[in-house]
């Protein structure tokens, strides 16, 4: 076990959630918009994109075991593993059994698994390939930090995963005659240079920020004894920022080498479109949201306002509705998640690169305003399409970003006419 | 509490959201008296139900759980209670466990126990 205090979850400014021991940013996502992302990023075998998920997934498993071993004195490599396991487990990504690995590998089983078990309520119909890339990079990252070896020392084979068919994952690790060569962590990020303190919330409105995250602290957001978290009638991973950045922004590069950069851009603001249609959705319609949030809200701009609070709460940065009509959202966020992985990754951007704010903001007011969520519509795929393809829905700019040196990024949506 | 003189206890629905039939709502025709219901979900399980006590803001909410098996909600909303059903339970332990939960309501809201 891990001692109680070790790579726990601390709130910092600006909204962010770091992990203590490896300062890793965490935000909260489900599995609509895991499935969503990872199916958008998988759309051709040709990009590679299978190994970078694997690969990325790695690195996070590195860091956080190394964490265990330089902050939280875990020393034998089993300890290491079983620690690393109860992480895992806690965030929310399944169960891990590292009882065969050595420090040659070894045979790693999932008992249970987000990525294998939870994306089915996404996607009707049988998966073709295996989903718990995740899972298996994670292994491999943890496997080499607790035989203090190069992050890239073991490869990870499938050979069953829940999303498959099979009872559980089972992935077994191999110790490359050569370790990969991988990027190193940009921990925390960056924020830019003209960075500013976010304002205090809208104050027009009957929804108070501070007591809806006083009433959300006090419930249990960590995984259960399966290593999940069904909360919000959906499952949340507390799921490691840099992951998404590192995944999102290699997909960007791929495909803007084959002149497809729009197409990749659009796939990742539809994830933030699936996203915002499934965990706000499903957060709007949720018994935490009719007891909390719903009880101040007398208006739609009071919804805006309310699921505003909660994804405060999210470890996204801080979010602060800057101008709002029923024909318009202005959002602006501080110290967004995106902006700061990119920024600690490459450098200042050329071009806005918060798809998952982009197709959030956008998901708000569509909802809101012409889903009439508060009504309490079934969250559908036809109701997806229905409001998302709206002739009068909303579309979202991102019009100033973090990323490319702005003090915030700015989103605005507007009513298409 | 009412006792309602329908037939009808519950009526149970599949939560089409949720993870290929994992959660199941029961809708009852009257508020739930929580505590009794607590009480008897206790009584008629014999090992391994781990009681949770949680607040929505003032509203209170009871978790049980059953380890690898189901959790169950009480609370969240008046008149329904959630049933949760673990990954790892299998088809046949599913069944019995919302055949126990039933059981449970039907003794409560048919009349046979009273608060």
């Amino acid at each position: 076990m891990i001692p109680n205090s070790a790579l726990t979850i601390e709130a910092k400014e600006y909204g962010r959630r770091l992990m203590s021991g490896c300062d890793e940013p965490m935000i909260f996502h489900c599995n609509y918009y895991n499935y969503w992302l990872q199916k958008n990023l998988l759309i051709n075998a040709e990009f590679g994109m299978a190994s970078a998920i694997r690969d990325a997934a790695t690195v996070q498993g590195y860091q956080t075991a190394h964490a265990l071993v330089d902050k939280a004195a875990v020393t034998t490599a089993e300890a290491v593993m079983a620690a690393a396991a109860v992480v895992y487990a806690r965030q929310g990504f399944g169960t891990l059994n590292f009882t065969n690995t050595t420090a040659q590998g070894g045979l790693v089983t999932a008992p249970s698994s987000h990525y294998g078990q939870c994306l089915f309520s996404s996607c009707k119909g049988d998966f073709t390939q295996a989903q718990n890339l995740f899972d298996r990079g994670f292994a491999a990252g943890v496997a080499a930090a607790a035989f203090d070896l190069p992050a890239g020392s073991f490869s990870s084979e499938l050979e069953a995963c829940h999303s498959l068919g099979n009872k559980e994952g089972l992935f077994r690790l191999k110790r490359r005659p050569v370790p990969q060569n991988f990027f190193s962590a940009c921990g925390p990020g960056l924020g830019s240079a003209k960075r500013k303190s976010p304002p205090p919330p809208w104050t027009e409105t009957n929804v108070d920020e501070a007591a809806i995250h006083q009433a959300l602290a006090g419930l249990d957001f960590s995984g259960n004894e399966e290593g999940l978290i069904p909360r919000f009638g959906v499952m949340l991973t507390d799921h490691f920022a840099n992951f998404y950045n590192r995944i999102s922004f290699h997909f960007l590069e791929v495909l803007e080498d084959t002149g497809l950069r729009e197409v990749a851009e659009e796939l990742l603001v539809e994830a933030g479109h699936r996203c915002a249609f499934n965990t706000f959705g499903g957060i709007m319609i949720s018994p935490e949201w009719q007891a909390v949030v719903q009880p101040m809200c007398k208006t739609p701009e009071d919804w805006v306002h309310g699921i505003v609070a909660v994804i405060n709460t999210f470890g996204w940065g801080t979010w602060r509705v800057h101008a709002l009509t029923p024909e318009r959202l202005v959002v602006h966020i501080y110290d967004d998640y995106e902006s700061r992985g990119y920024i600690g990754m490459y450098g200042t951007a050329s071009h806005p690169v918060n798809f998952l704010a982009t197709g959030g903001a956008a998901g708000i007011m569509n909802l809101i305003y012409t889903g009439h969520i508060s009504q309490a519509p079934v969250l559908d795929n036809d109701f997806y399409l229905r409001i998302f393809e709206a002739k009068d829905g909303y579309h979202a700019t991102p019009t100033q970003s973090m990323a490319m040196g702005a003090p915030f990024t700015e989103i605005v949506v507007e009513r298409q006419k | 509490m009412t006792k309602p003189s329908s037939a009808v206890v519950f009526v149970k629905k599949r939560n089409e959201r949720c993870l290929n039939g994992l959660e199941f709502d029961y809708f009852l025709p009257t508020p739930l008296p929580l505590t009794l219901l607590a009480d008897q979900l206790q009584n008629t399980y014999e090992h391994g139900l781990f009681r949770f006590d949680e607040h929505y803001g003032s509203l209170p909410v009871i978790r049980f759980v059953i380890q690898f098996v189901a959790e169950v909600r009480l609370g969240e909303r008046e008149k329904q209670v959630t049933l949760i059903h673990r990954m790892s339970a299998d088809t046949s332990r599913r069944r019995a466990t919302e055949l126990w939960l039933e059981q449970v309501l039907i003794d409560i809201f048919s009349g046979d126990e009273s608060e």
